[in-house]
């Protein structure tokens, strides 16, 4: 799929996911013990390029990169985020040491610098509510007013956990 | 003289006489010293002397600040560390020349002096320009502040007005305004509709500042940030304040201020209106706040202080006529990222742009311009490599509008509630008793409505 075609791909159904890339899936496993109750999946990838890919297939996702030597190819990339993502956002998770970059990853773009896996609380939030932004599929009224009913509830936990 | 004017004296002849460029910063960065070599390197003479190498300058503008910026050292020797790093100049056709340099403190921690830089005699070589692996491997504190040293000098020269191309008076009004913005510090406020680039232009005007006033920027998106924004703008003016060496105030970008709720329009104006911070306050928004306030949706004090100045950027399809010259600059964009090279668009092209409502503007148009620029097999783009949804448009818009299509009400509500009871009873394994409870009915009732709706 070419990557960048966003306005053609929001009429896709899986447009918003929570996409983390990382080495060593510590910062996922952070943040789905947070999630757990909002039943949102995470999905994980290792390199810079998986996660790009990814995020072509799901266009308005919420990424979370940790920070890595090669800022240069992640500044480069967070840079044409705004006009080949439009509706995405990246927020960058980094051991404390790097504190120091903090404000120019915010000014590179991120929407949070996160310094500890047990600080996983707010990106959290920031993920729920990129996601609840997140453009829904089209559906029937009948669909809609099924979804609305309480003891739908359970279903709805379903079908955002596969989002 | 008095021996210690000897000394000093003895001092600067010493490190002049060196055949590599040698510089001193202070604690806070300033350039105190520079001998011959490096003057003579950098062709500023002695002027450099009283000018602050940080970050947060915009290198890419010309001046000695930016001069000063590509001198900047890495934060590691600030914490007492002798590290080499590489420094930059940039040279009249705007190319990076890099030579390697050693940093050594002199002091340490709460007692650092300053910094001593001693740079090579020779240039390094040419970095390749193709885009590293993008495998994760450690980190490299050094490599790590040269990437973001580079980022420093392209963000600054990335976002510029030249977005604001154009002949209508909307685009001339927006043009000046942008200019006057960026020639001062006062709040500015960007409306628009969504991707019309009040983004990129809210960093432009950041990023044309005066060089040696401009400090970091710290965009915000209120709704993605919602109760948290508080916090953050907290965050980011104390990180302002307690950074390791002082750097000018920055500025605060909110982004979609508009869809901020009335709870936290208080805590924002708290943090931002009722103490000066020094910050610069910029924010985009799909309409005037001040229309939001005469309507009583939007805090008087917050939008006075994000509006006095006020750039409204039209929306795409209310300036067709500047679509060619956009499309170009985009095209123009692409050329000069990659080996790929198109010379513009046919006039069929253009005629398709032209007949498209632009709904996602600027940022809609770019990305056409992208896909048809992969696509395009020829010297121009032609009207077959723009997508498909342009030429579904178009001929949408070409067919007369059809008549509105009615429905029967109570059919349709009959098909709704049947669809419902079907998929109550498919939940309770068929059966009727419970499908009636989940329902909120008998199960007299629920059998009629199946009997009555086809169901049984």
């Amino acid at each position: 799929m070419e990557r960048g075609d966003y306005f053609h791909l929001m009429n896709r159904l899986d447009s918003a996911r929570l996409i983390v890339c990382e080495r060593s899936g510590r910062w996922a496993a952070a943040l789905r013990r947070e999630l757990a109750e909002a039943g949102v999946r995470v999905w994980e990838t290792r390199t810079l390029a998986d996660c790009w890919d990814e995020l072509a297939a799901s266009p308005a996702s919420f990424v979370v990169v940790e920070f890595e030597p090669r800022t240069e190819a992640l500044l480069r990339r967070m840079a044409r985020l705004p006009r080949e993502f439009p509706s995405a956002h990246v927020a960058i998770v980094a051991d404390r040491r790097w504190n120091e970059y903090h404000g120019i990853m915010l000014e590179a773009g991120a929407v949070d610098f996160v310094d500890s896996p047990r600080k996983m609380g707010r990106l959290a939030r920031l993920a729920c509510r990129h996601l609840a932004e997140a453009p829904a599929p089209s559906r029937s009224l009948t669909e809609r007013i099924w979804d609305g009913l309480p003891w739908n509830a359970g279903e709805r936990a379903e079908r955002n956990s596969a989002r | 003289m008095s021996p210690s004017r000897v000394h000093h004296a003895e001092l600067v002849r010493l490190l002049n006489s060196a055949s590599r460029p040698i510089y001193v910063l202070d604690d806070e960065g300033t350039i105190v010293f520079l001998n011959r070599v490096g003057q003579d390197w950098l062709g500023v003479g002695d002027s450099l002397l009283g000018c602050r190498c940080a970050y947060h300058s915009s290198p890419a503008v010309a001046g000695l600040d930016a001069v000063a910026a590509g001198l900047c050292p890495p934060p590691s020797v600030l914490a007492g560390k002798t590290v080499e790093a590489t420094v930059v100049r940039i040279a009249a056709d705007g190319a990076r020349i890099e030579r390697r340099a050693k940093f050594l403190p002199l002091g340490g921690g709460d007692d650092l002096l300053g910094v001593l830089a001693i740079v090579e005699p020779t240039d390094a070589p040419e970095a390749s320009e193709s885009e590293p692996s993008t495998t994760l491997v450690e980190l490299d504190p050094i490599a790590l502040h040269q990437q973001v040293q580079r980022f420093r000098q392209e963000a600054a020269s990335r976002y510029r007005a030249d977005r604001l191309i154009g002949a209508g008076p909307a685009i001339g009004r927006a043009r000046r305004q942008v200019e006057l913005a960026a020639a001062g510090r006062a709040s500015v406020l960007l409306v628009g509709p969504s991707g019309s680039g009040r983004q990129h232009l809210a960093r432009a005007i950041h990023y044309g500042g005066d060089p040696s006033d401009v400090g970091m920027l710290t965009p915000l998106d209120c709704p993605v940030l919602g109760a948290d924004l508080p916090e953050m703008i907290a965050a980011a003016l104390a990180r302002g304040s307690h950074s390791d060496r002082p750097s000018p105030p920055g500025t605060l970008l909110l982004h979609r201020v508009d869809e901020l709720p009335a709870d936290l329009q208080v805590e924002a104006a708290s943090l931002l209106v009722r103490r000066w911070t020094g910050w610069r306050l910029m924010a985009t928004a799909t309409e005037p706040l001040a229309e939001l306030v005469r309507g009583g949706t939007f805090r008087e004090d917050l939008a006075a202080a994000l509006s006095t100045i006020v750039i409204e950027l039209p929306p795409l399809v209310r300036r067709r006529e500047d679509l060619p010259l956009l499309a170009q600059l985009f095209l123009e964009e692409l050329n000069a990222e990659g080996q790929r090279q198109i010379g513009g668009f046919t006039p069929a092209a253009l005629d398709r742009l032209d007949g498209y409502d632009w709904p996602g503007n600027l940022d809609e148009l770019a990305q056409v311009v992208a896909q048809s620029h992969r696509q395009a097999a020829g010297r121009e783009i032609d009207v077959g490599d723009l997508p498909d949804r342009l030429r579904i448009a178009g001929q949408a818009a070409a067919r007369p509008p059809r008549p509105d299509e009615t429905i029967v009400l109570d059919e349709y509500l009959g098909r709704v509630e049947r669809e419902l009871i079907r998929r109550a009873l498919a939940r309770a394994k068929g059966n009727k008793a419970r499908a009636a409870r989940l329902l909120g009915m008998t199960r007299p009732r629920l059998y009629r409505r199946m009997v009555q709706l086809g169901l049984e």
